[in-house]
């Protein structure tokens, strides 16, 4: 059974993208689902579904605080910072199965607060990511290496030297993204532009990471509500149908060195399905928000969409072609790099409002269908597209 | 004033079979499993055999050579234990054997690295009662 354009994302909601707060992460995603719920003109008793985030909170705890009496699904995806798209996959999948009726979507965190602990607080929630914390406590922190930066740069070293890609265009990737945010209020960096100066003179992080090729540390929460298409059309907004959603594991998922062919991302597995599903191809997308915690890692996934051979990222990035006005704007609110770091959830957010023509001054004319993509743990992938309805 | 030693972290693994790996290479040789069934090789330590199924395996010794896969040359000290190391590179190596792990190269500069390089296995004394596998170019030290 194919689940395309069945379901519809019919609410969303965020809290401000900050640096420093007092909030936990529990009570920042609950506002952003008071928000979302508002925003598709329903009551919080009126979600019966819910997927929750794989670190932070539990439906329980979530369903208590909103007074959902009766929830008929509930669940989690473990994907790391894939997990909230590979949701909608979820939300779609339950809708269209008539499982519930209202799923709700969330992911908020404490992306710098709980970094910087200060004296006299509690500390925040462990993160722990199965998985991931799993092997790096077991394989990698011996040899120095616990974070992100430095294991998706085994990624990008092995091939940038094997297909001969120079930083260009990674620094492509983090300009135009800045540039977006220029155009966006809600983003943390908007009105602190970047120019190529600055962007190559920063300083190294992990190679070939400088620190602008690294997403914002920010805390804050997104969510969405996932209706059946067949409701949403009675609901406040013009409907954003799931046209297509998929997730997808790397072999082995659990650690990175032992891959067969490293290359072979998650998003390599999902993406062919999500755009058989939506019966689109990757040259009518209008716009693609892609998951970047890191430059080069936007760079992998394009590769893997199919918009481009190993070593095209150039030709594909130069010239302002992923920029607004461009022939494939990428992360038209300025992404994990430059709007905030929700985990990817702020990027299916930035789908929706494109699609409802509520994108301001950063709106794509005419904009009918767009793709959003996740990225998470060692590499698991996720991708929904999502479709403008009437 | 003395400044307090931090110690360097050693594997926390969560089952005796992954243990198993550490323990094995105390003897300064580095083994892998390998399935007494259908003989390949793997790593990292699993219960049964990705090709056969088998669950019979045996640890067995590794020449200890390879080569680079891949690698990080990490600048900022992200764990205290390795701040007087930055910057390091975090390395990916291709054992004679096919498997791949991670590891760090020692006795060298980072700049010297590059894909394909030949390495070899060497030890470093992490703690009392511990040494860690990790990497050196072939034929020892370079600068």
């Amino acid at each position: 059974m194919s689940f395309s354009d069945k379901s519809a994302i019919v609410g969303i909601g965020q809290t401000e993208y900050v640096k420093g707060t007092e909030k936990t992460a529990v009570g920042m995603m609950l506002e952003a689902s008071l928000a979302a719920i508002a925003d598709a003109g329903l009551k919080a008793s009126d979600i019966d579904g819910m997927v929750t985030p794989p670190v932070y909170t539990t439906s329980e705890e979530l369903a208590a605080n909103l007074g959902i009496h009766v929830l008929r699904y509930a669940s989690t995806v473990h994907m790391g910072g894939a997990s909230p798209t590979a949701a909608l996959q979820s939300a779609a999948m339950v809708v269209a199965a008539g499982v519930a009726d209202h799923v709700l979507v969330v992911l908020g965190w404490n992306g710098y607060s709980a970094l910087r602990p200060k004296p006299g607080r509690p500390a925040s929630r462990p993160m722990n990511m199965n998985t991931l914390t799993n092997t790096i406590r077991g394989y990698y922190l011996p040899y120095g290496v616990m974070l992100p930066v430095q294991m998706y740069a085994w990624l990008a070293m092995r091939h940038s030297k094997l297909y001969n890609v120079g930083p260009e265009p990674m620094g492509a990737v983090a300009l135009a993204c800045r540039r977006h945010a220029q155009l966006n209020p809600n983003a943390f960096t908007y009105g602190n532009p970047l120019d190529e100066d600055k962007y190559f003179n920063a300083r190294m992080i992990s190679e070939p990471f400088r620190l602008y090729d690294c997403c914002l540390e920010t805390d804050g929460a997104c969510a969405v509500i996932v209706s059946s298409a067949e409701r949403a059309k009675d609901m406040p907004h013009r409907p954003v149908l799931i046209a297509g959603a998929a997730e997808g594991h790397p072999y082995p998922a659990d650690d990175i060195p032992s891959r067969p062919d490293p290359f072979k991302i998650g998003l390599s597995y999902a993406a062919p399905r999500a755009f058989e599903m939506a019966g689109v191809k990757p040259q009518d997308m209008d716009f693609l928000e892609i998951y970047d915690c890191f430059t080069y890692v936007v760079l992998l996934q394009l590769e893997a969409l199919g918009y481009f051979e190993p070593g095209g990222a150039w030709d594909f990035v130069k010239d302002g072609q992923i920029e607004i006005g461009g022939k494939f704007p990428l992360n038209t609110h300025g992404g994990l790099l430059s709007e905030a770091h929700v985990w990817g959830l702020n990027h299916t957010l930035e789908a929706v409002r494109q699609l409802r023509g509520d994108a301001g001054e950063r709106q794509i004319k005419d904009a009918q269908v767009g793709l959003v993509s996740g990225w998470g743990d060692l590499g698991d992938g996720s991708v929904a597209i999502l479709r403008k309805g009437s | 004033m003395e400044q307090p030693v931090i110690q360097r972290p050693k594997p926390k693994v969560q089952d005796p079979i992954e243990q198993e790996f550490w323990d094995k290479c105390q003897d300064g040789t580095l083994y892998f499993q390998r399935c007494s069934s259908c003989n390949v090789w793997r790593f990292l330590p699993r219960y049964t055999c990705a090709k056969c199924g088998s669950f019979e395996f045996e640890w067995t010794p590794s020449t200890g050579r390879g080569s680079i896969f891949s690698w990080t040359v990490t600048h900022q000290a992200f764990h205290p234990a390795f701040a007087a190391d930055v910057p390091y590179a975090a390395i990916v190596v291709e054992l004679e054997e096919g498997v791949r792990m991670a590891s760090r190269m020692i006795n060298c500069s980072p700049d010297v690295i590059t894909l394909d390089m030949p390495m070899e296995v060497c030890f470093e004394r992490i703690a009392d009662d511990f040494i860690l596998p990790c990497f050196q170019p072939v034929g020892g030290a370079k600068q």
